[in-house]
């Protein structure tokens, strides 16, 4: 029919997209770990009516083309790895992670998943697991007569011994490292996922080669900034708003029309 | 049937090539770095014959140049999203291995450790694509260098790993390839590299810049399209009537 109306129809589907990942953002704003998402706006292909250099007559050329758009789509929402605040628990089992890297976790499946939600949890068995209950890797075992928990700035974890045992050092956290951080696929509770565009994991120890500091006693919070969310909903809003209009306009051409003729 | 109705005709579809172009600028009002393109105007075209001068009909002007002119900044405060200053453009490789420019600062490290857009389109640099080592914390200067540095190294001097093609597009002016991206209007330069610009090339980085659409204006030439529109529907609807009365001039009386 009129091809605005279908154009003004892109920018539409588009805008709700990204209402949804404004609407996750704030929902998650009190999230551990939850790192915020930015929906990435593209312009459709464009079609040529009229190419650019086309003979005119027989000795001019037209000295520009005539390129009509075909209106916006969504391409991929982006994970900002920006740095959370980091909030203090006094909890001897909360990490927070300064800088890059993942926690490693094993899946019920088997395969590894990877967080920054530091929360970290003892099985029964004496593990550290996360609050979902998923074993950390490597796995590191607590002494049953541990009387307190230390884990350093470079992951090394060290328990004291109940009745003047003395302190052993029990393992060192590791971290993984991603070339692309934004390519890691969220799977929910608060979990990533490697994919190729994220590169495969490197592991490395806290404090080298890149990897970030880990922080005993504190939680990393949730990168969402609730004013920049705000803003950006009014503005998805009035996009909304001005896409609409469009519709009516056009929609309105046409009832004139057929009222008219 | 009058030739006025045809001459009303040819501006509706005209006006509406219009209309499909705002309709465009209105729907990319939120895509990052997007630039409007001149707006189409409207130019006679007089039909010589007999009888009075009175058949000129409309046909568009194509006037298809980038309108550089800068968007609302927004800062990110990602250090990996850049905002280009004046008429500075950025180097890209088209997806058929051409060069293509474009305004679109989100850039990040892509799984082979080599810059890219937030569309996968690889980054050029001056020497080709910019390749970053692995874990290295990546910041980009005012002037397009690009300088990695290992984040646990206190007080080390980053490392110039390449420096983004960036050009002053301020004496060239530039088109729309059908992938969106810009490109050279003379033909010579189209699908390559141009000379840059007198003026200095400057980036922001942490800043994204929006669209440069301006959706009042848009709403406006909307509006005038609807309404010229209307009135030209009137002038069909007129002839319609014109050539019914004149039909029934010639009906025989019962």
């Amino acid at each position: 029919m009129d091809a605005s109306l279908w154009i003004a129809k892109t920018g539409l589907t588009a805008q709700q997209t990204r209402m949804q990942v404004i609407s996750n953002n704030l929902a998650n704003v009190n999230t551990t770990g939850f790192k915020k998402d930015r929906a990435v706006f593209e312009d459709l292909l464009y079609q040529n009516i009229v190419p650019a250099g086309g003979q005119t007559d027989a000795q001019s050329q037209a000295p520009t083309g005539l390129m009509l758009g075909t209106g916006t789509r969504v391409l991929a929402t982006e994970k900002l790895h920006g740095q959370g605040n980091a909030i203090n628990t006094e909890n001897a089992l909360d990490l927070a992670i300064t800088g890059e890297g993942f926690l490693s976790v094993t899946q019920p499946d088997g395969t590894i998943a990877y967080t920054r939600d530091g929360s970290l949890k003892l099985s029964a068995t004496g593990q550290l697991v996360t609050s979902g209950g998923q074993t950390i890797q490597p796995a590191i075992t607590i002494p049953q007569n541990a009387e307190s928990i230390t884990i350093g700035r470079n992951g090394v974890v060290t328990a004291e011994l109940s009745n003047g045992g003395g302190s052993s050092q029990v393992g060192q956290i590791n971290l993984s490292l991603f070339v692309n951080n934004a390519g890691l696929k969220p799977i929910g509770r608060n979990l990533y996922a490697s994919t190729d565009a994220s590169g495969t994991p490197i592991n490395g120890l806290p404090g080298e080669n890149g990897a970030g500091i880990l922080i005993q006693g504190s939680l990393e919070a949730s990168n969402v900034n609730v004013v920049e969310e705000m803003v950006n909903m009014i503005e998805t809003q009035r996009a909304y708003e001005v896409n609409s209009k469009a519709i009516s306009a056009a929609d309105g051409m046409l009832r004139f029309l057929n009222n008219n003729l | 049937m009058d030739k006025l109705a045809f001459t009303a005709l040819a501006s509706i579809n005209q006006q509406s090539k219009m209309r499909t172009q705002i309709t465009n600028s209105l729907a990319n009002v939120s895509t990052i770095g997007f630039k409007e393109t001149f707006s189409l105007a409207e130019q006679p075209h007089q039909i010589k014959g007999a009888g009075m001068d009175t058949r000129v009909l409309p046909g568009n002007v194509q006037d298809d140049v980038i309108d550089l002119s800068p968007g609302a900044l927004n800062m990110t405060g990602n250090i990996m999203d850049v905002a280009l200053n004046d008429k500075t453009v950025l180097g890209i490789q088209a997806d058929n291995g051409e060069v293509g420019f474009t305004r679109r600062g989100d850039l990040r490290v892509s799984a082979t450790g080599l810059i890219e857009n937030a569309a996968g389109q690889l980054i050029l640099g001056e020497n080709g694509p910019i390749s970053v080592p692995q874990g290295q914390l990546v910041s980009i200067g005012q002037d397009g260098t690009v300088m990695g540095k290992s984040p646990t190294e206190v007080g080390a001097t980053p490392m110039i790993l390449g420096q983004l093609m960036l050009r002053d597009a301020s004496e060239m002016p530039l088109t729309r390839r059908a992938d969106g991206l810009f490109q050279p209007l003379v033909a010579e330069f189209q699908g390559k590299d141009f000379p840059t610009g007198a003026r200095s090339v400057s980036l922001v980085s942490g800043a994204l810049e929006g669209s440069n659409v301006n959706p009042v204006e848009a709403m406006i030439q909307m509006m005038d399209i609807s309404r010229s529109f209307e009135s030209k529907i009137k002038t069909i609807a007129e002839i319609k009537s014109i050539d019914e009365s004149g039909a029934s001039l010639m009906r025989l009386p019962q």
